[in-house]
């Protein structure tokens, strides 16, 4: 047929209104869609808001956070929701069979800086690239946390029956969770305050997981023992314990005495008599018990003497054994750990290169390298200190660039002599603060002005390296060998 | 091989197309009525969903999403499907003449069953209940779903059929006959196939 | 006047598409666990419906024939696809119980059904009193058998808890199916009744008059 033909044919008729009405209906939904369309910020924020029971429709803000490790877990995302005051942390932690991630929604008070509770928490155990479409869905969904809420820490337990409980499943441990929403409120007040997360001293330590060593100090050490006053975390149905420990220079337990138990009232009659049998034990009597990694067991059976493991029991008495267990592992295996924490006067010393060359007959030999001052250049300095925790001799060894230092300098290799740790505080201070040399003569030296020279300098560096011998000479002696402070 | 299992079970059992997503009823009533014409019937469905599903899952993934014209996605697939049908039916018109003959006017109806139109919309969406987690959906998968969804209807449109010629020996009140005591019939291999549910992996 | 009568009562009572003539019984299925989501249902369907018998109405001299399926396919395509957006942003509590069906309302066959059956035979208007009639006796078929499931089977009646008494069978499909094939049953029964009242009366008037005319 001719062209004129075709396109007076019905065919051509057909095509065209066929492609009319397509054309029309794509402008048409084009431009609706232009105005109908729920952006995937939107849709975020609706499934956010169905987090809420009261069915509010809410917004985020993305504070686009760096994962930031803390305690034992890792904050992944934190969104703020203005019209609840609430933020909304991602927390990933490490569970027994992977990742688990915890959406917690942690409550602010109306000036925005105070942690006030926390509200709905959910649980995830496995890896999902968006985890806002699993609500619903998610594996657990735990609001009563927000009634656990004490003092800034929550502690989430529960017995199968009552309002608390949750069914975990095997890759999810329930303190974890409590981990993570603990870690999540510490992340959240330090992030709206503005400041950055206190790392808690005791961070490196061994068995950490049951216990709140963010609430604990530095152990303390004292004639190579240290002691230890520790808090643990609740487990189970077993509230926190406080407790003191006291382990000697073979790492082994002196002493172990409950202070506190919490609510466990009552608590004695049920559990082995922890205080007595633990006496005298070392990491090794643990380990032997619950693993290497101190894992939960039940307490099958126990007398005077001996505790037997096996049972997987979940009552209050092999949870507070646990814990106690838990309490004396954490002891005996840091006490190197603690040792270190004990090291006093090191902001002038180079550590690194310090060591301590011998122990023997009650004498530690420190060959100190310390750091510069002033003017001064680093020295290295040979130090023993006897038993009595006095110097004994004092060889400046190396004085870097400080030529001729010798008389400009009070002749400390002999003064220092028989000195012990009072002698340079007396003159610097408990803290060993710079002071400028004013006098010296064969036998005394003077601080006092704010002499700035090399003289003075170099004398200070000499006095800072004494402090550091005579001061941290039990944990020399503890630590014995040549090793590294 | 998990997943294989899964999508199999969860297709022709637990996520029935006709017993528990109530897709693709227009033809398991109006055709169950002979056994041989529902067996038909199911295996052509089962056909228009496995080409559905072959043309509009990569277009939907590989060309509207990436170019954002996904909302479009209703007008393209409806499009799809009536012409693979208009094909399958002149095909078939050559191929075999006879079928053609005994599908009659239901071939072109298939293009306005929920059931395609379900299979494709359900492949696009969230596949991660049926799939299990982790595993990432692609081509494979919304094949073979489609493949055994497809069978699963075919499975109870048979079903039915067996029941609805028995009925024929019985005499009902006019108020229950046809459709009335079809759809409790149907009802009753719902209840049936709840058994199923209860099977996890 | 009595024409659009007839066509509102035709749509709502006497050819209504859920239980007369089964049509549409997806969604029905799908949806009727819900009071809510089926009620939904049926005023969405409402709506496309008679714009999709507008539209075809006023455009049924344009479209020639042998296109027309095509053409009608995309308008109902069109206008579900407009609704869908239209939910997903405004009532997406609706957008989400609705789920899937909500696109398969365009192979839904009632609307089909009317566009190929009637739209393109009658002027705008009578479609559109068609449209609604037919959207209405859906909405109500749905919403009826909806209202049962729900408060037998959850006890509840659009969300609000009411009772404790539930047979849960009720809201799986095979309690949507059993009530369906009663609705059907007791609806039939209803309409048939009615239909031969009215017929048995017509018949009587006729004969009255032709003895009158006769005698």
């Amino acid at each position: 047929m001719t062209c004129k033909q075709f396109f007076k044919s019905t065919a051509f008729k057909c095509i065209i209104t066929l492609l009319c009405v397509l054309l029309i209906s794509g402008v048409f939904l084009t431009l609706a869609y232009g105005f109908l369309e729920v952006t995937d910020e939107e849709k975020f924020n609706r499934k956010v808001g169905n987090l809420y029971s009261d069915g509010a429709s809410v917004t985020t803000e993305d504070r686009n956070i760096e994962s930031t490790k803390v305690g034992s877990s890792t904050m992944e995302k934190l969104w703020f929701i203005p019209e609840k005051n609430d933020y909304l942390v991602q927390v990933s932690s490490k569970g027994r069979d992977g990742a688990i991630v915890t959406w917690v929604i942690v409550e602010m008070d109306s000036t925005n800086k105070k942690v006030e509770g926390v509200g709905t928490v959910l649980v995830y155990d496995k890896v999902a690239s968006e985890y806002a479409d699993k609500i619903p869905g998610w594996n657990t969904n735990i609001e009563n946390f927000s009634k656990d809420y004490k003092d800034g820490i929550v502690y989430a337990y529960g017995t199968k029956g009552d309002p608390m409980y949750i069914n975990t499943g095997a890759s999810i441990s329930f303190t974890t969770i409590s981990n993570s929403v603990n870690d999540a409120i510490t992340f959240v007040k330090a992030y709206a305050s503005g400041g950055s997360i206190e790392k808690s001293p005791l961070e490196d330590f061994l068995y950490t997981e049951n216990i709140d060593i963010n609430s604990m100090e530095i152990p303390t050490l004292e004639d190579g023992k240290v002691t230890y006053t520790i808090k643990t975390k609740g487990y189970g149905a077993s509230d926190p314990f406080t407790i003191t420990v006291v382990v000697n220079s073979e790492k082994k337990i002196e002493s172990f005495t409950v202070d506190a138990t919490g609510a466990n009232n009552g608590y004695e009659s049920m559990m082995p008599d922890v205080e007595n049998i633990f006496k005298g034990k070392d990491l090794s009597y643990f380990t032997g018990l619950y693993g290497e990694d101190m894992e939960y067991k039940g307490v099958a059976s126990f007398d005077d003497t001996t505790i037997t493991t096996g049972a997987s029991n979940a009552n209050v008495a092999s949870n507070s054994t646990y814990l106690c267990m838990y309490a004396g592992a954490f002891a005996t295996a840091n006490y190197e750990n603690s040792l270190k924490l004990n090291v006093k006067y090191t902001e002038l010393i180079n550590t690194d290169a310090t060591t301590i060359t011998a122990v023997a007959d009650g004498k530690v030999t420190y060959t100190i390298k310390t750091k510069g001052y002033g003017a001064s250049d680093p020295f290295t300095i040979t130090v023993v200190v006897n038993s009595e925790k006095k110097i004994e001799s004092f060889t400046v060894d190396a004085t870097g660039a400080n030529n001729g230092y010798e008389s400009m300098m009070p002749d400390v290799e002999n003064i220092f002599k028989g000195k012990d740790l009072s002698y340079f505080t007396g003159l610097y201070g408990e803290d060993m603060e710079y002071k400028g040399v004013a006098s010296f003569d064969g036998t005394t030296i003077t601080t006092g002005a704010s002499n700035a020279n090399v003289a003075s300098n170099s004398t200070y560096l000499c006095m800072y390296a004494g402090a550091y011998a005579t001061a941290n000479y039990d944990v020399a002696l503890s630590m014995g060998g040549s090793a590294n402070e | 091989m998990g997943t294989f299992i899964a999508i199999v079970l969860s297709a022709v059992l637990t996520d029935n197309f006709i017993t528990n997503k109530t897709y693709g009823i227009c033809p398991f009533l109006g055709v169950s009525k002979k056994t041989s014409s529902a067996t038909g019937m199911g295996i052509a469905v089962t056909l228009v969903m496995i080409l559905a599903t072959l043309v509009t899952y990569p277009i939907y993934t590989y060309v509207m999403v990436p170019l954002h014209f996904d909302f479009l996605e209703i007008i393209f697939f409806i499009f799809i499907i009536a012409s693979l049908v208009q094909m399958l039916e002149v095909i078939l018109k050559k191929i075999s003449p006879t079928l053609y003959n005994a599908m009659g006017v239901y071939l072109p109806l298939i293009t306005t069953n929920c059931a395609v139109l379900g299979v494709t919309e359900t492949v696009i969406g969230d596949m991660s209940k049926i799939l299990g987690e982790g595993v990432a959906m692609n081509m494979g998968w919304a094949l073979l779903y489609a493949l055994f969804a497809g069978l699963g209807f075919t499975l109870v449109m048979i079903i039915m059929s067996g029941m609805r010629e028995r009925l024929n020996y019985y005499k009902l009140p006019k108020a229950v006959a046809g459709f009335p005591i079809a759809m409790i019939t149907a009802g009753f291999i719902c209840m049936a196939f709840t058994v199923f549910t209860q099977i996890s992996i | 006047m009595n024409k659009y009568k007839n066509y509102t009562l035709d749509g709502l009572i006497f050819q209504n598409p859920t239980f007369i003539l089964v049509l549409g019984t997806c969604p029905t299925l799908g949806l009727i666990n819900s009071a809510f989501s089926a009620m939904g249902m049926g005023l969405t369907v409402l709506i496309v419906l008679t714009l999709s018998n507008v539209i075809i109405s006023s455009l049924r001299k344009v479209i020639p024939n042998e296109v027309r399926i095509p053409c009608y396919i995309v308008i109902i395509a069109t206008l579900v696809t407009f609704i869908r957006m239209f939910l997903e942003k405004f009532i997406p509590s609706l957008y989400d119980s609705l789920g899937t069906f909500l696109a398969l309302i365009v192979v839904n066959c009632i609307i089909l059904g009317r566009a190929e059956a009637f739209a393109n035979k009658h002027t705008v208007l009578e479609s559109t009193v068609d449209g609604v009639a037919n959207g209405l006796g859906f909405t109500a078929a749905l919403t009826i058998m909806g209202v049962i499931c729900e408060f037998f089977g959850k006890g509840s009646l659009f969300g609000l808890q009411i009772m404790n008494f539930k047979i849960s069978m009720l809201t799986s499909p095979a309690g949507s199916f059993m009530i369906y094939g009663l609705c059907i049953a007791v609806f039939t029964y209803i309409v048939d009744g009615a239909v031969r009242a009215k017929r048995v009366k017509a018949n009587k008037l006729a004969r009255e008059n032709m003895l009158k005319e006769g005698v």
